[in-house]
């Protein structure tokens, strides 16, 4: 059996169990089948280890909390991947106020007015941040918007179509193409910036 | 590169899964760029591979679904109550204030934080596991703080309101409470000291600094975040 068989039968029994009522069978099965799928995302899009793990769980126990609700209009996947792209980016934006907030307690003046930066551009520090220990790529990936980061994440990693990432973004397929198309050379020319050769 | 059509144009075709022009085929910096593009593609899918979530993250998320369906649920009097709080004491909406002593007028606290050194170490030293933070608030008007201590912002190390742990005194309108908190282990130290009144006005707090902070913010509480201490 392929793994595309592996996955429909264990989100047919997902759906099963969603419907039987066993909301925890349910929320294994999908951790089972997408929680490390959920995980790159979330990894990919907050450029943290630690903030990543916990929006992933948060992104879980939301979707045990919605499984009553799901009505089956979108795959598991799009549905699990539409939760934490806005977990994610809700994420973003709380470390941004945060950053600000405290910024402004610290004295540390120097630093950059964080609260001036747009919402969808990553902060200086933290572009800064763990920068040395980061691959190129990571902190490459940090140079794109988050809705483009999540794009080319999902594309890429993830092999997601772009009727799957029209759903998803709200937005048309030709749009998201166009995007991940601009994307790309602004990668390669971050990584050829960075020394990295295989660009 | 001289000619640049493969990022401009091919890239796209690409993506849309439309076939190449001829040229993509001949050209010589296109077939450069898109070889280069191919590893690109490559890296990002092995970077993916490298990460992975935490072993025992399923255990962890059964645990807060658990947690979450266990938990009591709020009535409507729960979320009135620090609303009228809020009103008495006409304070609207988040105020953030720094530390001092214009806090009081304002009736945000007066925060002092400080480091209490342990044995064996020099003067001017940065702060050590070992040593002690101590924070003192002052609230007027009636009102009460507690205070939570994070850790790296996401270990919660201390809270108290009427717990242990913390001095409390009572007074003409005025408390004072003195905490003490053990720093166990290198880190950030940050403290967070939400003011309210008694009662159910302050809810035990959440583990995540910024989870609390957003929590107490939507509660309208005030809240004072005095700078971190760092511990090497």
């Amino acid at each position: 059996m392929g793994r595309s068989e592996d996955i429909a039968l264990i989100e047919q029994e997902a759906r099963q169990a969603c419907s039987a009522g066993d909301l925890k069978r349910a929320l294994g099965l999908l951790m089972r089948l997408h929680g490390d799928a959920v995980y790159r995302l979330c990894r990919g899009l907050v450029l943290d280890a630690d903030l990543a793990a916990d929006v992933h769980q948060t992104v879980f126990v939301e979707a045990y909390r919605d499984l009553p609700r799901f009505d089956g209009r979108s795959s598991f996947k799009t549905w699990l991947n539409a939760i934490a792209r806005h977990r994610c980016l809700d994420a973003l934006k709380t470390t941004r106020r945060r950053n600000a907030r405290f910024q402004t307690f610290g004295g540390a003046s120097e630093e950059s007015p964080v609260a001036e930066v747009p919402d969808d551009a990553p902060t200086p520090e933290a572009v800064a941040s763990h920068a040395s220990t980061r691959v190129p790529l990571e902190r490459c990936l940090e140079g794109l918007q988050p809705n483009t980061r999540s794009a080319v994440l999902l594309r890429y990693q993830e092999a997601s179509s772009y009727e799957e990432l029209g759903r998803l973004f709200g937005e048309q397929p030709g749009t998201i193409q166009a995007r991940v198309a601009r994307a790309l050379p602004v990668l390669r020319k971050c990584l050829e910036g960075a020394g990295v050769s295989a660009a | 590169m001289a000619c640049e059509r493969f990022e401009t144009e091919g890239l796209l075709a690409l993506e849309r899964d439309e076939p190449l022009e001829p040229h993509f085929e001949t050209c010589a910096d296109c077939l450069e760029a898109r070889a280069a593009y191919a590893r690109l593609a490559e890296q990002l899918t092995e970077t993916g591979r490298t990460w992975t979530p935490p072993a025992d993250w399923e255990a962890r998320v059964f645990a807060r679904v658990a947690q979450t369906a266990s938990a009591p649920r709020r009535s409507v009097w729960r979320w009135l109550m620090p609303a009228l709080g809020l009103a008495s004491a006409v304070v609207v909406g988040l105020v953030l204030t720094r530390s001092g002593p214009s806090g009081s007028a304002s009736g945000a606290p007066v925060v002092e934080l400080g480091v209490e050194r342990g044995t064996q170490q020099m003067r001017g030293d940065a702060p050590r596991p070992g040593d002690t933070l101590v924070l003192k608030a002052r609230v007027e008007n009636g009102e009460t703080a507690a205070v939570r201590v994070y850790r790296n912002d996401r270990t919660l190390v201390f809270a108290c309101h009427d717990e242990p742990g913390c001095e409390r005194t009572r007074g003409d309108e005025r408390e004072e409470v003195l905490v003490r908190v053990p720093l166990a282990a290198p880190g950030e130290y940050r403290a967070l000291v939400v003011v309210g009144f008694e009662g159910p006005a302050i809810d035990p707090p959440l583990a995540i600094l910024d989870q609390e902070f957003e929590r107490v913010r939507k509660l309208g509480r005030h809240v004072q975040t005095p700078p971190p201490v760092r511990v090497e």
